[in-house]
C-alpha cells in the first residue's frame, strides 16, 4: 500500500517568483526507507511538509493507501513527523510525551502503559520514562521523538533531518539504528537529508532534488553508478570531469576528443549530444608508473598531494590546469610501488567505468 | 541576573563599584529614611531613640485595616481580570503580531505610555457616560484595563519563546486546535501567567492616580489613605502605613524573583 504523490507542486508567491516546487510524481512503497536528498533550498522539506499536511499544495494529489489525503489536516492523517529539533513537550515527562497521541485517542490506561513501555523499549530508553525533557541528551531526545511518533502505529513516518543535530559519532550510530528500526517495525520511512552519505547508507531508494525539481529517483547504487545529470553525479560522491566532443562512430564505442587527449567511450543506450561530460569516480581510476601499451585511456600528470588514510590513499594529480582525485586501496601488490609528491605518473581507467553525460549547455 | 553577572565580572574595578553604590544610595536613601522614621520615638528627631510603638499602634487601628483589605481585594480581582484579558489578547494576536503594522502595536502600548492622569480622567468620563456608580467595581475595571496591556506584553513574549514546532508536533500527533491550546500551549505559559498576575497585582496595589479618579466617595485604598492622612500632616501613622506598603511590595518582588529562581532550579534538575 504505497504513498503516492501525483503532480504535487507548491508555489509561494502568486506571481511565481521566489521558491517553487515543480510538479512531482513519486511512489513510495510500503516498508520502504525513502530519502529526499538535496542541498538546502532544493524543496525537500517542502515535500515533507506537504505530505505531513503543514503546507497546502498548489496542485496535485497525495494518496495514502488509495485514500486521497491531499486536503486533510495534519491531525487527520495517519502519519507522523519526527521534527528536526524534536519538538518535545517540555511540561511533560518522557512517558507522557510518548503517551500524548494515545491520551488524545482516549486509549485505556493499561493499554497506554503497555504501548508506551513497548515504544520506549523499541528505542532503548525504558529507564528514562520518568525524566523531564531537559534532563536527557540530544541523542536521547531523538529517541523520545521517534518513540512518540511510532507509538500509535502510523502508516508512514516522516523524518526531517533527524540526525543533523547530533554529534558526528552519534549520528553514525543512529543511522544504523534507524535503518534497523525501519525494518523491524515495517513502516514506511520518508527522510529528508542533505547528507549524501546518510542517504546512501539508509535508503532503499532515494530522490535527488535541486531548485524545486526532482532530478533522479533510484536505489543508492543506481544513483551513484548511473547518475543522469552532472549535478547528481557531483552531489553524490566525488567526481573528476573531462569535457569534450563526441567523434567517430564504431560499432560499440565512440571516442571523446578533449583538451587532455582522445579517449575511448562506450555506448550506454542514452542518446548523446555532441558535447559530453565524461565523469570518473576517484576510486575507479588507477595510477601507473610507466606508460602501458595495454591501457586504452591514459593521461600523463604529476602527483601534487597525497593523503594516507589507512584503508586507502587519496592522491591529487595535476594534469595541465586540472586536478584529478584518485583513491587507491592499499593492496599488497601496490606495496612495493612508492609514489611521492612530484612523481610523474599516468592516470588510467577502464572504459566501462566512465559515466557519460550530456553537457548541460548542449 | 544580567546585572549580577555584570557586577561580578567588573568586581575588580573599584570605580565601577563605587558608582554602583552611589546609585544604590540615590535610589534607596529616601526609602531608608522613611523606614528609619517609623521606628523613632519622635520621627523628626534622630536622637529620640527607637520604638515599635507606631507599628503596634498601626495594627490596632481599624482606619488602616479597611483600606488595606480594600487594596488587596481590588488587586486580586483586577489582576485576575487583567490576566484573562491580556492572555487572551496575546494568544489571539501572537501569530499576527509580526505582521501587525508598528502603529497598531504601539496602540496596544498606549495605556503603558500615556500619563496616568489622562488614563484616569478618560476612565472617569467613560464611567460617567455609562452612568456607572463609582466605587469598588469601577476601580477594579479601571485597574484591570491598564494592567491588561502589561500582561499582554509579558504573555506575548512568553508565547513567542515557545517552539512553533511544538504546536505542529501536537497537531501531527492528532490534537485539534483546542487540544493544542489546553494540553500544550497553556501548560507552557503558566510561569508567564503567574508573573503577569503578580505584576498586575503590584500595579494595582501601588496605584494612586487611577484609583483617585475612579473610586468615587466612599472607597479608600491604601495609597488613597496615605494621601488623605498626609493632608492632615505628617504623622507617625503615615510612616507606619508607608512602611507597610514597602513591606508588601518588597514581598511581591521577592515572590517574583524566587519564582524565577525556583524555575531555574527545577530546570537544572
Amino acid at each position: 500500500m504505497p504513498l503516492d504523490l501525483t503532480g504535487l507542486s507548491k508555489t509561494y508567491a502568486k506571481d511565481g517568483s521566489g521558491f517553487r516546487l515543480f510538479p512531482l510524481d513519486l511512489t513510495i512503497e510500503k516498508g520502504e526507507f525513502f530519502c529526499l536528498l538535496g542541498p538546502s533550498g532544493c524543496g525537500k522539506t517542502t515535500v515533507l511538509r506537504l505530505i505531513g499536511g503543514f503546507e497546502t499544495p498548489t496542485s496535485g494529489t497525495i494518496t495514502l493507501n488509495q485514500e486521497n489525503i491531499t486536503h486533510l489536516p495534519p491531525n487527520k492523517r495517519n502519519l507522523h513527523t519526527v521534527f528536526q529539533r524534536y519538538a518535545l513537550f517540555p511540561h511533560l515527562s518522557i512517558f507522557e510525551n510518548v503517551a500524548f497521541s494515545l491520551r488524545l485517542k482516549k486509549v485505556a490506561k493499561a493499554e497506554i502503559e503497555e504501548r508506551v513501555v513497548q515504544a520506549l523499549r523499541l528505542v532503548q530508553i525504558e529507564d528514562l520514562r520518568d525524566r523531564r525533557t531537559d534532563q536527557i541528551s540530544g541523542g536521547q531526545s531523538q529517541r523520545v521523538a521517534l518513540a512518540r511518533a511510532l507509538v500509535d502505529r502510523p502508516e508512514v513516518l516522516l523524518l526531517d533531518e533527524p540526525l543533523s543535530a547530533l554529534d558526528p559519532e552519534l549520528r553514525i550510530k543512529m543511522r544504523e539504528e534507524l535503518k534497523a528500526l525501519c525494518k523491524k517495525v515495517g513502516l514506511t520511512f520518508v527522510m529528508v537529508t542533505h547528507d549524501q552519505e546518510e542517504a546512501l547508507q539508509l535508503s532503499d531508494r532515494m530522490a535527488v532534488m535541486r531548485d524545486g525539481q526532482c532530478l533522479q529517483v533510484g536505489t543508492p547504487k543506481a544513483i551513484y553508478e548511473d547518475p543522469i545529470d552532472p549535478f547528481v553525479a557531483r552531489f553524490i560522491g566525488q567526481v573528476n570531469e573531462i569535457t569534450g566532443d563526441l567523434i567517430g562512430d564504431g560499432p560499440e564505442t565512440y571516442a571523446l576528443q578533449s583538451a587532455l587527449g582522445t579517449f575511448k567511450i562506450k555506448k550506454n543506450g542514452h542518446p548523446l549530444s555532441k558535447s559530453i561530460n565524461l565523469i570518473l569516480r576517484p576510486e575507479k581510476m588507477r595510477l601507473l608508473r610507466q606508460r602501458s601499451q595495454l591501457q586504452e585511456n591514459l593521461i600523463e600528470g604529476s602527483i601534487c598531494d597525497l593523503t594516507y588514510l589507512g584503508s586507502r590513499t587519496e592522491y591529487s594529480v595535476k594534469v595541465k590546469d586540472k586536478t584529478f582525485k584518485v583513491f587507491e586501496q592499499e593492496l599488497e601488490r601496490l606495496k612495493k610501488r612508492k609514489l611521492n609528491v612530484g612523481d610523474n605518473i599516468y592516470l588510467t581507467w577502464r572504459t566501462e567505468d566512465a559515466i557519460l553525460l550530456n553537457h548541460p549547455n548542449s | 541576573m544580567d546585572l549580577k553577572r555584570g557586577v561580578s565580572m567588573r568586581r575588580s574595578n573599584p570605580l565601577v563599584a563605587t558608582i554602583f553604590f552611589i546609585v544604590l544610595l540615590f535610589l534607596y536613601a529616601p526609602l531608608g529614611y522613611l523606614i528609619l522614621q517609623t521606628f523613632l520615638n519622635n520621627p523628626n528627631d534622630l536622637q529620640s531613640g527607637f520604638t515599635l510603638n507606631w507599628i503596634i499602634k498601626l495594627f490596632h487601628s481599624p482606619s488602616v485595616w479597611d483600606p488595606l483589605i480594600t487594596s488587596l481585594e481590588i488587586g486580586i480581582l483586577s489582576a485576575s481580570l487583567a490576566l484573562i484579558v491580556g492572555t487572551l489578547g496575546a494568544v489571539g494576536l501572537v501569530d499576527f503580531a509580526a505582521f501587525l503594522p508598528a502603529a497598531v502595536q504601539s496602540l496596544i502600548m498606549l495605556p503603558i505610555l500615556l500619563p496616568e492622569v489622562i488614563t484616569g480622567l478618560s476612565l472617569l468620563l467613560f464611567f460617567l457616560l455609562l452612568k456607572v456608580e463609582l466605587g469598588f467595581t469601577t476601580v477594579v475595571i479601571a485597574h484591570a484595563s491598564f494592567s491588561a496591556s502589561f500582561v499582554y506584553f509579558i504573555m506575548l513574549e512568553q508565547l513567542k519563546k515557545l517552539d512553533p514546532q511544538m504546536a505542529e508536533a501536537a497537531e501531527d500527533l492528532g490534537a485539534t486546535s483546542n487540544q493544542i491550546f489546553w494540553r500544550v500551549t497553556m501548560p507552557n505559559i503558566i510561569p508567564g501567567m503567574m508573573g503577569g498576575w503578580l505584576l498586575a497585582f503590584t500595579l494595582s496595589f501601588d496605584d494612586f492616580l487611577i484609583s483617585f479618579f475612579t473610586s468615587g466617595a466612599g472607597l479608600t485604598t491604601l495609597p488613597l489613605k496615605i494621601y488623605s492622612l498626609m493632608r492632615i500632616g505628617i504623622t507617625p501613622e503615615l510612616n507606619g502605613l508607608s512602611f507597610l506598603m514597602i513591606c508588601i511590595s518588597t514581598f511581591l518582588v521577592l515572590v517574583l524573583v524566587s519564582k524565577e529562581q525556583s524555575r531555574k532550579w527545577v530546570l537544572k534538575g
